[in-house]
């Protein structure tokens, strides 16, 4: 059965994922693999491997990953509104010093969006 | 001449609290009742051997007190709904048992419901409980119905066939007969999503022993002689002096009613002068949900020898969720399975054999061939009985709330009105009605 409903869902499906969880012991997806401990090792290996970019999303992971010095590239998307609550993207990204970046691509969209790629400098 | 203080119509858990508590405030109660029994949607039906079943309400839960301390009060007793062991999950012609409260799903799905549920709680908080029409975003939220929202919202067809699962299970009903705002005002009302869907520490979690009628009966003895069994009120008619109830062979005069009846029920009695239009446009539009109740009753239960709680859910068949509803002792073992909205329609068409049947063998597929061999099976249809019409409760389709919501509360001359749709707290529930019955009390005392 095609669990997709849009095209999110279908890239989401397609592709091989690693999961980092505390509370999922396994999972039913043939491309998807539970890791529960050592996520800087996990992310080395995945790096020394074959094959396209690692996208991460989220606030916990991408902090602890930024802090470790071992996200190469940031896609942002500028959302046209004002959030006012909820969780801050970076809050919890703590460095000892700035890390500076390097505007590589820009993209506008007509609903209003922009998507912003930089790259570790 | 008046002959009463207060009329009280209807002898559920919301009625018999509003009489006690006049009763206790010296004034002179009557309360009819339509049915030979009282606890209305709640009865617990007893077998020669000591068991018994509840028909129709049967949980409790953390932060329902009034149900806790009434329960208290008359010595009933209560014990955890047993949950030890597996889950069972039959999707997609696969059989599977897990731990835990996440079902074995792909993780796309997973995350998918668990966005959906953490959004529907997160939206919930806004809502204004008491006056659900002036929620921000009310009028939007009204225009859709859970299922327009899933839709919009969720990605993934699985994820979307699980939260309808859970909202059937809640609601009983489709989700795309609830108005969004409903859903969420539900939600609110109860807690969060994850309250209104769990076990432990959800409104699942406990059951009472002897059955959830036990304190409605043991209150009702303490003041029996204010009560009339067996009185279907027919009409109620008003002037500048008293109300007057008209039923088969009674005629009684009082200077306030309490209706403490589900919104349709409310509305099939004669009034004079007729309701305002909000009111009967409200009582026309607040359908009921619609759920059979089935058991098989076996001597022992077996599934737990195998790891399993009895907990299940399905797609597949009529019966879509399943719990172990064995007795404190586990002397016997009692299997409950809902059968919830659109598929306790189509359940209606069936023969009692056919519904038999089917019911054990989705038992069977869950907990193996003995399921389908209980000493017993019965099952039970809410919208088949003349004094309910429908279970759980009243629900909300899409524009009720923002039209006509306001007249679900608001008293017309001297008629009242209470019942689990009426509370603000824990609607739907046992506890949502008790605690109308309190506020309606509150609100006659303070004229």
């Amino acid at each position: 059965m095609d669990d997709a409903s849009n095209e999110f869902a279908r890239v989401f499906t397609a592709i091989n994922k690693v999961v980092f969880s505390h509370t999922l012991t396994s999972v039913e997806d043939t491309n998807t693999r539970i890791v529960r401990t050592d996520l800087q090792e996990e992310i080395l290996k995945l790096k020394q491997q074959e094959g396209g970019n690692i996208s991460i999303g989220g606030v916990d992971l991408p902090s602890q990953l930024i802090a470790l010095g071992l996200v190469d590239e940031y896609h942002f998307v500028v959302q046209p509104v004002i959030a006012g609550a909820g969780r801050r993207l970076l809050d919890e990204t703590i460095l000892l010093k700035n890390s500076d970046l390097k505007l590589v691509e820009t993209k506008v969209f007509k609903s209003g969006c922009v998507a912003l790629r930089y790259m570790k400098q | 001449m008046q002959t009463y203080d207060t009329i009280v119509v209807g002898a559920g858990y919301a009625g018999l609290t509003a009489a006690r508590e006049l009763l206790k405030a010296g004034k002179k109660v009557i309360l009819l009742e339509a049915r030979d029994r009282v606890g209305g949607r709640v009865h617990t039906q007893h077998f020669k051997d000591g068991s018994y079943v509840d028909l129709g309400a049967a949980w409790v839960g953390p932060t329902q007190d009034k149900i806790y301390a009434l329960a208290k009060e008359f010595g009933v007793q209560t014990f955890p709904t047993y949950d030890e062991g597996k889950s069972t999950l039959y999707f997609n012609n696969k059989l599977k048992h897990y731990k835990g409260i996440i079902p074995p799903l792909p993780i796309g799905a997973l995350l998918s419901l668990d966005m959906a549920i953490k959004r529907m709680n997160k939206l919930s908080k806004t809502i204004d409980l008491q006056n659900p029409w002036n929620t921000p975003n009310a009028a939007y939220y009204d225009s859709m119905t859970l299922a327009s929202w899933m839709d919009k919202q969720m990605s993934f067809k699985t994820a979307k066939v699980m939260l309808k699962l859970a909202a059937e299970a809640i609601w009983a009903a489709d989700p795309n007969e609830i108005s969004m705002l409903h859903a969420l005002f539900y939600t609110k009302s109860g807690g969060d999503l994850d309250m209104l869907m769990n076990v432990k520490a959800g409104a699942q979690e406990e059951r009472l022993v002897g059955g959830a009628s036990q304190p409605a009966l043991r209150m009702a003895d303490t003041f029996k002689e204010h009560i009339r069994l067996s009185s279907i009120v027919r009409s109620i008619s008003q002037d500048s002096n008293l109300v007057t109830v008209k039923g088969d062979g009674f005629e009684l005069t009082a200077s306030k009613v309490i209706v403490a009846l589900p919104p349709v029920l409310a509305g099939r009695i004669q009034y004079t002068p007729l309701m305002p239009a909000n009111r009967e446009q409200l009582t026309q539009r607040m359908p009921m949900g619609n759920v059979w109740k089935t058991y098989a009753i076996y001597d022992k239960p077996f599934w737990r020898e195998e790891g399993l709680n009895g907990l299940s859910a399905t797609n597949d068949g009529y019966v879509t969720v399943t719990f172990d509803n064995s007795p404190k002792d586990a002397g016997k073992g009692i299997m409950m399975g809902f059968v919830l909205g659109n598929q306790a329609k189509a359940f209606a068409q069936l023969t009692p054999q056919e519904r038999k049947e089917s019911v054990l063998n989705t038992f069977a597929r869950f907990y193996g061939e003995k399921a389908r061999h209980p000493v017993q099976y019965l099952d039970h249809s809410w919208a088949e009985e003349e004094f309910t019409r429908g279970c759980y409760a009243g629900l909300m389709p899409t524009g009720a709330w923002t039209s006509v919501g306001k007249a679900l509360r608001e008293p017309v001359g001297k008629i009242h009105w209470a019942g689990t749709e009426t509370s603000d707290v824990w609607n739907g529930y046992i506890e949502g009605a008790i605690r109308s019955g309190e506020r309606v009390a509150r609100e006659i005392l303070a004229d």
